[in-house]
């Protein structure tokens, strides 16, 4: 039976998961909770789509996360497909198969025109879910993904004395007001409102900070260090910056890397983005990634390659980090 | 209108004339007929033209300039797609998809699907774009970006240059050598040798460029690079076209980039922009040394014929410059 998913498919789900994927004992979704916050605490809402036995048994799955988002001005939900799965000799063999009908399903269940259901879907598909989604899924290659990586000891920070930067234990209330004006700048934006940010972040690891000019809240930066693109970074997860107090927090970054042990920041800008050149400025130089950015638009307004010149994004936006 | 059309592959004895008018119709401008046939007559990778006729007129072509390219031990050909067009006359009150649609089909069919072509691509225009991911396959390899460096900040002179760069018509056996010693880390690479080379740039019938050698004491050219003169994309902006410097050559590398530098400020440049894949190592070594990556206006676009072969393929293994292009 293709269906949704429901949070009572938890132990079916990652049963599929280990058997799939091969998950190590401590990975983070087998957490107590983990699972059940992917999927179900998420302020956007949930969106997996099922092909399970009456037993309860999964075979299949086609998930994704949703993000609360702003397209031209107006409301909208992207969804990131993540967790796509199927069972090893159950739910695999071609086009015609069970995962390729749990995906076409789950387009029609979430895939909409703005205001109707998600109009842009998106994701980084590993090599053989990029052949499946280009020859059935409608998966469009949108760009190349470009990394900014910098040795921390070859930036090159000026730091304006008026920016103050503070590290947090948690998003400040200042921060919807601010987000509500800094997302005017970009045609395509997900959120990063204290809810979405306090969903993605709070509570796993991640140090993050903001810098302030009399007392006015002039940026946001999400750290952690993590394995990418085969090496231990310091990540940029979040990255949201005015020009004038750009050196600050880049200067926090620089010294939160160094307690961490970690030699490199890195980061996902798109190259049309202002600090794309700001940050290559400031030593930073760009790298290829194994990644293609690949989305599908259910909205003909917006086809998938406006998406690249259009949507802000970096790492955050993913869970790759 | 209800008006018979035939679609077939360019005669152009039969369809120059005729064409260059319809061309000059729809662009608003005259081709000169030796740029024409210098591009469409005169590459020595062949010809590829698809045109339809109306009672002997040509109103329509779907065109491309073919490369030969080695890949995986062997030569393939890979076409870039270029100055397709349709009498205004030939655009209103056809059935969708239209006959641009329909001579790009015949096009592809004939030299992709049933012809040895294995790779058609190019950097289309957004309408071109959207009528061939709907009707012709188009699918994208990547939104480029270039490697800019401003002038203004001088490359630090050489104390003890272990090169002499300048100016240099490179025999064909040079260039073949140096290719050669270029492609063994590349997975797909236009063939750089005398031909291609005479074609591209000594021929070319509306650009100049100047070819820039490093040659080490001995007088081995190890690193060539082609700087084309005049404004490109923006004013004062000059093209690297070419840059054909084996990975080891890391100090001719440099000193055929300074050169390069010097000789774009001489032509009155500001700053040199170029086109290379990311995935080389020239890319990160060319912005340590002061050249930063910028945005390009152009989405590279690409239809496979080889099942072999797929657009993740092309992203992570094609040496590709402007040179491969009709761009600059």
């Amino acid at each position: 039976m293709i269906r949704a998913i429901a949070p009572d498919d938890e132990a079916a789900a990652l049963r599929a998961f280990a058997a799939t994927f091969e998950l190590d004992e401590d990975a983070e979704l087998l957490r107590p909770g983990a699972w059940t916050r992917r999927y179900f605490a998420n302020p956007a809402g949930t969106r997996a789509t099922i092909a399970a036995l009456p037993d309860g048994r999964l075979l299949a799955q086609y998930a994704g996360l949703p993000q609360g988002a702003w397209l031209d001005g107006e409301r909208a939900t992207f969804t990131q497909g993540v967790d796509s799965l199927a069972v090893p000799d159950e739910g695999r063999g071609g086009l015609g198969s069970l995962f390729v009908r749990v995906g076409r399903r789950f387009a029609q269940a979430y895939g909409g025109r703005r205001g109707e259901g998600d109009p842009f879907m998106w994701g980084y598909p590993v090599r053989e879910a990029w052949r499946i989604g280009r020859a059935a899924l409608g998966y469009e290659t949108i760009r190349s993904q470009l990394a900014l990586v910098a040795r921390v000891d070859a930036l090159a920070v000026h730091v304006r004395d008026e920016a103050l930067v503070e590290e947090l234990a948690a998003f400040p209330d200042s921060l919807d007001a601010w987000f509500d004006e800094h997302r005017k700048r970009y045609a395509a934006i997900c959120d990063r409102t204290r809810a979405a940010l306090e969903w993605r972040y709070a509570g796993r690891g991640y140090r993050f900070a903001v810098a302030t000019r009399g007392g006015a809240l002039r940026g946001l930066a999400v750290c952690r260090d993590v394995e990418i693109e085969g090496a231990r970074r310091f990540v940029l997860c979040e990255w949201l910056v005015e020009h004038d107090a750009r050196g600050a927090l880049l200067a926090w970054a620089r010294e939160a890397a160094r307690e961490a042990g970690v030699e490199t920041l890195y980061a996902w800008l798109p190259p049309w983005c202002e600090d794309f050149l700001a940050l290559q400025v400031a030593g930073f130089r760009v790298h290829p990634t194994s990644r293609v950015l690949v989305g599908r638009s259910y909205d003909k307004r917006w086809a998938p390659e406006w998406y690249a010149e259009n949507w802000f994004m970096t790492l955050g936006d993913t869970d790759l980090v | 209108m209800n008006r018979a059309l035939e679609i077939r592959p360019l005669d152009a004895a039969r369809d120059a004339d005729s064409l260059l008018a319809t061309w000059a119709t729809v662009f608003g401008r005259e081709r000169r007929r030796a740029e024409w046939e210098h591009q469409v007559l005169a590459n020595p990778a062949g010809t590829r033209v698809f045109v339809a006729t109306c009672d002997g007129r040509v109103v329509a072509q779907y065109a491309g300039v073919p490369t030969r390219v080695w890949i995986d031990g062997a030569e393939r050909v890979f076409t870039q797609s270029v100055d397709s067009l349709v009498h205004p006359e030939f655009r209103k009150g056809l059935k969708r998809p239209g006959l641009f649609v329909d001579v790009a089909r015949a096009y592809f069919d004939h030299y992709g699907v049933h012809g040895s072509d294995a790779v058609h691509y190019g950097w289309p225009l957004e309408a071109a774009w959207r009528i061939g991911k709907r009707f012709l396959e188009y699918e994208c390899v990547r939104e480029e970006v270039v490697l800019v460096r401003d002038l203004d900040a001088a490359p630090a002179e050489i104390s003890a240059p272990e090169f002499t760069v300048q100016e240099v018509v490179p025999t064909g056996e040079e260039l073949r050598w140096l290719w050669e010693r270029c492609c063994g880390a590349w997975g797909a690479s236009a063939i750089r040798d005398a031909a291609f080379y005479a074609w591209r740039f000594a021929g070319h019938a509306d650009a100049a460029y100047r070819l820039l050698g490093a040659r080490d004491a001995g007088g081995t050219l190890c690193g060539l690079a082609v700087l084309r003169r005049g404004d490109w994309l923006t004013p004062g902006s000059r093209a690297l076209c070419d840059w054909l410097v084996p990975r080891v050559e890391l100090a001719a590398s440099r000193e055929l980039e300074a050169a390069v530098l010097r000789a774009a400020e001489r032509d009155g440049g500001h700053r040199v922009v170029t086109l290379i894949p990311e995935w080389s190592p020239h890319f990160l070594t060319l912005q340590e040394r002061g050249w930063c990556v910028h945005p390009a206006p152009y989405r590279l676009a690409a239809r496979c014929f080889d099942q072999r072969l797929d657009h993740l393929f092309l992203r992570e293994h094609w040496w590709l410059t402007l040179a491969d292009s009709d761009l600059a």
